[in-house]
């Protein structure tokens, strides 16, 4: 029971430059499957996302009994407390503080270099490069470097100093225009979601990278944009308009919540009893419409033969969303998503992040969240990765159960442990702000 | 291809919820089998289609998410098709498979042991909307209750009128994103099972749940109630202006950047004259942002999405076009670095664009070997290579368990 397996990355070292969220979770995914990842930073040049609302709060602190809309409280919370920083920084990462404009600390970074097996970064094209540390030059100091950059637009090609960040990459790829209903501006994902998929495609070439280097005994330098992740999640638009000269910026795209292809309704979400709740249900075919059908007690309008077929519900979908709706709207979310699914029918509750945490009986049952201790903080639920392995520890504290790491706290145990200082020779270069 | 992921042989038992998993493989070098149905994966019967013919090999959605794949048709809804997917699966060393638990369990490819028993090496994959226990288990869902579940929807859509009531729903984002999702996250369980193979020979089980990936998905959101107890509202991004040509602009400048956001802001907007309002900026920072929303509003009002993206970028600003994907055909840069890759098809004599991977590995290049598979086309490949001889196919193809 006690015993952990080992994890699948096991003996896997990255030196981990990233920041912000899209290049942080690809690391974070590496270190939640047990690679070791220190996290080289600095309080000179701190990550953003250290500092960022909303902040976690001190052991004894209140947390408010009911979730509300109060304001954030911005004052300064010191580089421990942003509360993004423990989403993206899972996997039991080390953070080792190192003032990367001293050239001891530089000297610190390249040594550190030498015992890697991964080195990754988030900075723009380049910044590397101008800190005297360009491919060429990390090969010389580890011949087998999986070298992976993620920058906006990637290292090469004409836009390569193109900053992005979730939305501008959301934007480009045309997923931000495929978030909205036909007719009205695009809304939009009102979050990051390049910064995730971005950062797991990261992680899938920071895999590739080491399986390419256990089949060959070459390293690379793979070079990410975020960008190009988003494209082949945009679906065959490209081909469509190759193939039919049809783009899809057209009046009746995007489609909203309904289904053109392959052709289900309904298809959509429902208003249910209270303020803002909500039902999504969705008909496969006609036989989950038949069964939609008998668990709203089949009333007279849909029996109505127009109904009886997809193309019929579809071509009258307007009227078909107003009666179901009618359906929900005295009834209770959860109420009328279970209802549907022992009937059969694909429905859920339109989960907000309360629900998620507290009420979602599946994510409960599956322990989606795990308690892991933040030093400065306390112990808190972090999220589980969404794969497990039968046969090798994957978990979001990584191989030393932790939650992420205060800025600096492995500095002295890493200096010591990996690149062998003395501890007189930590304290000058602490005295000297080095390790900052 | 030497390297990459060319040493691995996968088969993919999938619904339409997989596939790019799959995809993403054949591009990193992996040789992938898709094993459908006597029909065809339903996949095969989403549109758009080539000439909006709906032929099973002219689906261009199918197209999208299978180039690369090669396709045997096998009925392993029956017993002996799934002696035939035993047999395959002791040449292959990975079984990437997606549906529902039941679906699963009826096609042989829930059960890992039973599968290594020939194969200890065997990796298996199953992407499952709740995963393989718990309450919802066996739900029936879609990618739309799926992201509903997930959280994303409820943050999605479009922000209330001006007496704070919603008159739109809650939305999710077309293309199936929590399907991708899993899909993405499968690749991360079976390539650090291939790793761990390396060192200790054994296969394993790999096991994802889409909820749980959508659920993974919605950046801050989380953290904020976990931390502060706060719900966000659902809400369109903001920032976002129409330009001359009618397409919409993301024009978000985070205070992150830097000190040197503000001044050149203002001289990007002193081009058009639209900078007076700012110079002198109220101490308030809603009402400066208010300002800045207007002179913004007002300069995308005089450019092109295109020149706003790139004046936009040359000062540093993470700005972008609303495009659509198919627009990202005309991008010189995406072309620069080899992004869209020519596939040819023989049969219609033509060759496509495909969208390519998600980086640049130099030792290892993405490649697509061959177009979207024809229905069946590589059955007498496929069996032939796992020791089914010619006399068994023929038997096999009488009794309708291949085709």
């Amino acid at each position: 029971m006690a015993s952990v397996r080992e994890g699948p990355l096991a003996g896997i070292r990255i030196v981990d430059l990233t920041r912000l969220g899209y290049g942080a979770q690809a690391t974070a995914l590496c270190g939640v499957m047990g690679a070791e990842v220190i996290r080289v930073e600095s309080r000179t040049r701190p990550d953003p996302v250290r500092l960022m609302p909303p902040f976690v709060p001190l052991p004894g602190d209140e947390l408010p009994k009911e979730p509300g809309l109060a304001a954030v409280a911005t004052a300064d919370k010191g580089f421990n407390r942003g509360g993004i920083f423990f989403k993206y920084n899972t996997g039991g990462k080390r953070s080792v503080a190192l003032n990367l404009k001293d050239p001891r600390g530089l000297d610190l970074l390249r040594r550190l270099i030498t015992r890697a097996d991964v080195l990754t970064e988030s900075f723009s094209a380049g910044a590397l490069v101008r800190m005297g540390l360009p491919y060429e030059e990390l090969r010389r100091l580890k011949t087998d470097l999986v070298y992976v950059s993620m920058s906006g637009l990637g290292h090469r090609g004409r836009d390569s100093a193109h900053v992005t960040l979730g939305p501008t990459a959301q934007a480009l790829t045309g997923l931000t225009y495929m978030l909205g209903l036909p007719g009205r501006r695009p809304a939009g994902w009102s979050f990051s979601y390049l910064d995730h998929m971005g950062g797991y495609l990261g992680a899938c070439a920071i895999l590739l990278g080491l399986h390419h280097r256990s089949l060959t005994g070459e390293g690379q330098h793979i070079d990410v944009s975020q960008i190009e992740p988003g494209i082949p999640l945009a679906g065959p638009a490209a081909l469509d308009r190759q193939a039919n000269g049809r783009s899809y910026r057209r009046p009746e795209t995007p489609p909203g919540n309904r289904s053109p292809a392959p052709p289900m309704a309904p298809h959509n979400v429902y208003r249910c009893a209270g303020r803002e709740e909500w039902v999504a249900i969705a008909c496969r075919d006609d036989a989950d419409w038949r069964r939609l059908r008998a668990a709203m007690d089949n009333p007279e309008w849909a029996r109505d033969p127009r109904f009886d077929a997809v193309a019929g519900r579809q071509a009258h979908e307007d009227e078909l969303d107003e009666r179901i709706a009618a359906w929900t709207a005295s009834r209770e979310r959860y109420a009328v998503a279970d209802q549907l699914a022992a009937a059969g029918v694909p429905a859920a509750a339109v989960q907000d992040a309360h629900d998620r945490v507290e009420r979602d009986p599946q994510l409960r049952a599956r322990e989606y969240f795990v308690p892991l201790r933040h030093a400065e903080t306390g112990d808190w639920p972090l999220e589980r990765p969404p794969f497990r392995l039968s046969d090798g520890d994957v978990h979001p504290g990584g191989t030393i159960r932790r939650g992420p790491p205060c800025l600096g706290e492995d500095t002295h145990a890493v200096l010591r442990d990996l690149l062998g200082l003395a501890d007189a020779e930590i304290a000058a270069l602490t005295e000297a702000g080095v390790l900052a | 291809m030497r390297g990459g992921l060319a040493d691995l042989r996968v088969l993919e038992v999938t619904d339409e919820s997989g596939e790019i998993a799959g995809r993403l493989l054949a591009g990193m070098g992996a040789e992938v089998v898709k094993l459908e149905p006597p029909g065809g994966s339903p996949s095969r019967r989403i549109g758009p289609f080539y000439g909006d013919d709906p032929h099973p090999d002219r689906s261009l959605h199918f197209w999208h998410y299978n180039v690369g794949k090669r396709s045997a048709s096998v009925d392993l809804t029956r017993a002996e098709g799934r002696d035939v997917l035993t047999r395959l699966a002791a040449a292959a060393n990975v079984i990437v498979a997606a549906g529902s638990p039941a679906e699963l369990e009826a096609r042989g490819v829930l059960e890992g042991e039973q599968l290594r028993r020939a194969n200890p090496g065997l990796i298996l994959v199953t992407i499952t909307p709740f995963g393989l226990d718990g309450p919802w288990r066996d739900r029936p869902a879609t990618d739309l209750t799926l992201m509903a579940l997930g959280g994303s929807m409820a943050v999605c859509g479009y922000g209330p009128g001006p007496e704070g009531v919603y008159d739109t729903p809650p939305l999710t984002c077309a293309g199936w994103q929590a399907y991708q999702t899993a899909s993405i996250y499968a690749l991360h369980g079976l390539l650090g099972a291939v790793i761990a193979r390396a060192r200790h020979g054994r296969g394993q089980d790999v096991e994802v749940s889409v909820h749980e990936a959508a659920t993974s998905i919605t950046e801050w959101h989380v953290p904020q109630y976990v931390f502060a107890r706060q719900v966000s509202p659902r809400a369109i991004l903001g920032q976002q202006f129409r330009a001359r040509d009618g397409i919409w602009v993301s024009t978000i400048i985070p205070e992150f950047l830097g000190p040197h956001v503000v001044p050149r802001l203002l001289e990007l907007l002193a081009a058009d004259g639209l900078d007076g309002p700012l110079r002198a900026p109220p101490r308030d920072r809603a009402r400066f942002y208010a300002l800045v929303g207007t002179a913004l509003e007002a300069y995308c009002a005089r450019h092109t999405a295109d020149e706003i993206y790139r004046a936009g970028q040359g000062q540093g600003f993470p700005w972008a076009p609303i495009r659509t994907a198919d627009e990202n055909l005309d991008d010189p840069h995406l072309h620069d670095r080899g992004f869209w890759i020519p596939v040819r098809h023989p049969e219609l004599d033509r060759e496509f664009l495909y969208a390519g991977g998600p980086f640049i590995a130099p030792a290892c290049p993405w490649h697509f070997g061959r177009r979207p598979p024809l229905l069946g086309e590589h059955t007498e490949e496929v069996l032939a290579a796992a020791g089914i001889d010619a006399d068994e196919r023929r038997r096999l193809r009488a009794a309708g368990l291949i085709a």
